[in-house]
C-alpha cells in the first residue's frame, strides 16, 4: 500500500506543520515553504492542517499509486494529471490502484503540495514528519525522495474504487508580488531614506534562493551602523541585511540564530506567497502593523479550519457510498 | 532581596518576541538568559512553541491561535509580552538553577586534523603546543546552539589565541573539526562549509538524530577540552 516514486523530481520532500520545540539545539522547524498551501492540501481532504504532505518542485516526480487513496494537489500549478486526465488544483480525486500521477509543465508557482487521504505512514522524528535536510533526519529517511522509494499509505476504507474527481473543491491563493512585512528588531539601523528604499523598491529573487533563504537583488541597503551583531534568534520570514547590502529572507530550513541585522520579517500569512515566487521574479514589500499581521494569519487559519470541517463532512458522505 | 533581571521585550516577528538582557558577551548577562530560558522551559506553557537562547537574548516563539486566547487587550504580541513580564518577575537570582553539566571533550590536535593551527601559531607568535595548552586550559561556557543542529558556540577564548574567521571560508569542514572564530570556540557536528579556524578534531558524536537528546551540547553546559593522540582518536 504505497506511493511509489517512479521518477523523482528535483526536490521532493515530506513536510508538515514543522518541528517545534528544538530550536535551542540548533534544530529549526523545517516544514512546508508555503504553509498555507500545505494546510490547504490537508483541509480539502478533511484532515488535520499540519498532517504530512509531499512538497514538490518542478521538474516534479512521477508517482504510482499502488492502492486506492484520495489525493489533492495545491500550491504551484504544475499541470497535474492522473492517468493522463487533468487534476485541478485543490480538488480531491479518488485514485485507484495503478494510478499514475504526473506533472506535465510549470504554469505558475514554485512549490506544489500533494495531500493524501487517509494518510502517509511514516515515523515521526522529534514529534514531526518534516524533513530536516541538514540534520538528515525526519520525513522520508531525512532526505529527498529518490527513484524507487515507496511511501506506505494508510488503508483506504471506501467502497468506491473508480477513479473520479470528488464533488467539492476550494479556491487557491492567487500568486501575488506584494509581500507584507512588519518591522524587525534592527529596523532602526536603516535611516529613513533606506527604509523608504526598502518599502518602495522592487526586488528580484536571486538565483541562489532555496529552502534556506531567498536572496534579494535590488538597490543595496546601507545600515547606519556596521557594528557586528551578537548572534540572536531568527525565524522563517526574518529579513536579514547582509554586509553587501542585499536583504535575505530566511525560509523553512533557516539556521536558528544569525548575526546579521533583522530589519523586518515577512508576515506569516504571506510566507506562502513569497515561497511561490521563482528566482527572477520581482516583488515589493509593504508594511503593516503587528495587529493587522496577526489578524491576517488568524483569518487564514479560520478559513482553513472551516474548509477542513466541510470537507470532512463531504468525505464521510462520500466514503459511505 | 529579590532582583529582577534587567531586560527589554520587543517583537521579533509577528509570532515571536525577543527578550534582550544586554549587548555584549559576558557570563553575567548569559546567566540571565539561561535563568529565564530554564524557567519558561520548565513551565511548559502550551502556547510557547520554541525558545531560542543566545548570548544576550532569548527568542520566544508562540502559537498565534493558542495565544489569541490569553487575557487582556491589544495585539497578541503585547498579551504574550505581558505574560512574559509576569513570569520574569518570579525569576530571581536566588532561584535555584539546574546543575550545570561539565563535559570533558577529547580533541586530537594532530597536524592532519589541525588545518589552521600552524598558520595561527605563526600569526600569534606562539608554538602550536602553546596554542593547544591555552585552548585546553579554560573551562568554556556553551552560550548557544545555532548555525547547524548541535553546533555549540563556546567562550570566552583566551585573547592570546582568539582570532577572526578565515577570510575565505572552506567549502567543506570535516565533521568533528574544532575551531576558533573571534573569542568563540566550537565544533562542527557535521561536514559543512565554514569559516572557523580549525585547530583539531574530536571523535565525539555531537549530533545523533536517534539519541533521546540529539545534541551532545546544550546551552549552559561547561566544557573542558583535553588532548588525545591520533591513535586514541582512531580507537575512540
Amino acid at each position: 500500500m504505497s506511493l511509489r516514486i517512479i521518477k523523482s523530481g528535483i526536490l521532493d520532500t515530506v513536510q508538515d506543520g514543522g518541528r517545534q520545540g528544538y530550536a535551542h539545539m540548533g534544530i529549526p522547524p523545517s516544514g512546508a515553504m508555503d504553509p498555507f498551501s500545505a494546510s490547504l492540501a490537508n483541509a480539502i481532504l478533511g484532515k488535520e492542517l499540519t498532517d504530512p504532505v509531499i512538497e514538490i518542485h518542478f521538474p516534479a516526480p512521477v508517482i504510482e499509486v499502488t492502492e486506492p487513496c484520495v489525493l489533492s494537489v495545491t500550491g504551484a500549478d504544475f499541470s497535474a494529471t492522473i492517468n493522463g486526465l487533468s487534476l485541478p488544483l485543490c480538488q480531491p480525486a479518488l485514485v485507484t490502484a495503478g494510478g499514475l500521477v504526473e506533472f506535465k509543465k510549470p504554469v505558475s508557482g514554485a512549490r506544489g503540495y500533494i495531500g493524501v487521504y487517509p494518510g502517509l505512514k511514516l515515523e515521526a522524528w522529534l514529534n514531526s514528519y518534516s524533513t530536516n535536510l541538514q540534520a538528515k533526519a525526519g520525513g522520508w529517511e531525512g532526505q529527498a525522495l529518490r527513484n524507487g522509494d515507496s511511501i506506505q499509505l494508510e488503508r483506504y476504507t471506501g467502497t468506491d474504487r473508480v477513479f473520479k474527481l470528488l464533488p467539492w473543491n476550494s479556491r487557491q491563493q492567487l500568486i501575488k508580488d506584494r509581500i507584507r512585512i512588519v518591522k524587525g528588531p534592527e529596523w532602526d539601523l536603516l535611516d529613513e531614506n533606506m527604509q523608504q528604499h526598502f518599502l518602495n523598491d522592487r526586488y528580484t529573487i536571486g538565483r541562489l534562493s532555496n529552502r534556506m533563504g531567498f536572496r534579494l537583488k535590488g538597490t543595496p541597503l546601507i545600515a547606519s551602523s556596521t557594528e557586528e551583531m551578537l548572534s540572536s534568534a531568527v525565524l522563517a520570514g526574518t529579513i536579514q541585511l547582509l554586509p553587501d547590502g542585499d536583504p535575505v529572507v530566511l525560509m523553512a530550513d533557516h539556521p536558528t540564530t544569525g548575526g546579521y541585522p533583522r530589519i523586518a520579517s515577512v508576515i506569516g500569512a504571506d510566507l506562502g506567497l513569497l515561497a511561490q515566487l521563482i528566482p527572477g521574479s520581482a516583488l515589493q514589500f509593504s508594511i503593516v502593523d503587528l495587529e493587522q499581521a496577526e489578524q491576517l494569519f488568524l483569518s487564514q487559519n479560520r478559513y482553513l479550519e472551516e474548509l477542513k470541517a466541510l470537507s470532512d463532512a463531504e468525505m464521510r458522505l462520500f466514503l459511505k457510498g | 532581596m529579590a532582583q529582577t533581571p534587567d531586560y527589554s521585550i520587543e517583537p521579533l516577528t509577528d509570532r515571536s518576541l525577543l527578550i534582550r538582557f544586554g549587548s555584549r558577551i559576558s557570563r553575567k548577562t548569559h546567566e540571565k538568559v539561561l535563568r529565564v530560558f530554564y524557567v519558561l522551559q520548565a513551565e511548559k506553557h502550551p502556547f510557547i512553541v520554541d525558545l531560542v537562547p543566545s548570548y544576550a537574548s532569548l527568542g520566544v516563539v508562540y502559537d498565534l491561535v493558542k495565544s489569541a486566547e490569553l487575557p487582556g487587550e491589544g495585539s497578541i504580541s503585547s498579551k504574550v509580552a505581558r505574560m512574559l513580564e509576569e513570569r520574569l518577575l518570579t525569576v530571581t537570582d536566588n532561584r535555584k538553577m539546574p546543575q550545570k553539566r561539565r563535559l570533558e571533550v577529547p580533541v586530537c590536535y594532530d597536524t592532519c586534523f589541525a588545518l589552521d593551527l600552524e598558520d595561527l601559531a605563526g600569526k600569534k607568535q606562539l608554538t602550536p603546543q602553546d596554542i593547544i595548552g591555552i585552548h585546553c586550559a579554560k573551562l568554556y561556557d556553551v552560550y548557544l546552539l545555532g548555525f547547524l543542529p548541535g553546533f555549540a558556540y563556546m567562550g570566552i577564548v583566551d585573547d592570546r589565541i582568539a582570532t577572526p574567521r578565515r577570510s575565505t571560508p572552506r567549502t567543506l569542514v570535516p565533521r568533528g573539526s574544532v575551531g576558533i572564530a573571534g573569542n568563540q570556540t566550537g565544533i562542527y557536528p557535521s561536514d559543512s562549509p565554514g569559516g572557523w579556524q580549525i585547530i583539531g578534531r574530536t571523535p565525539v558524536e555531537l549530533f545523533n538524530p536517534s539519541a533521546d537528546q540529539p545534541s551532545f551540547f546544550l546551552p549552559g553546559d561547561e566544557v573542558k577540552f583535553y588532548p588525545i593522540t591520533k591513535h586514541e582518536f582512531e580507537n575512540y
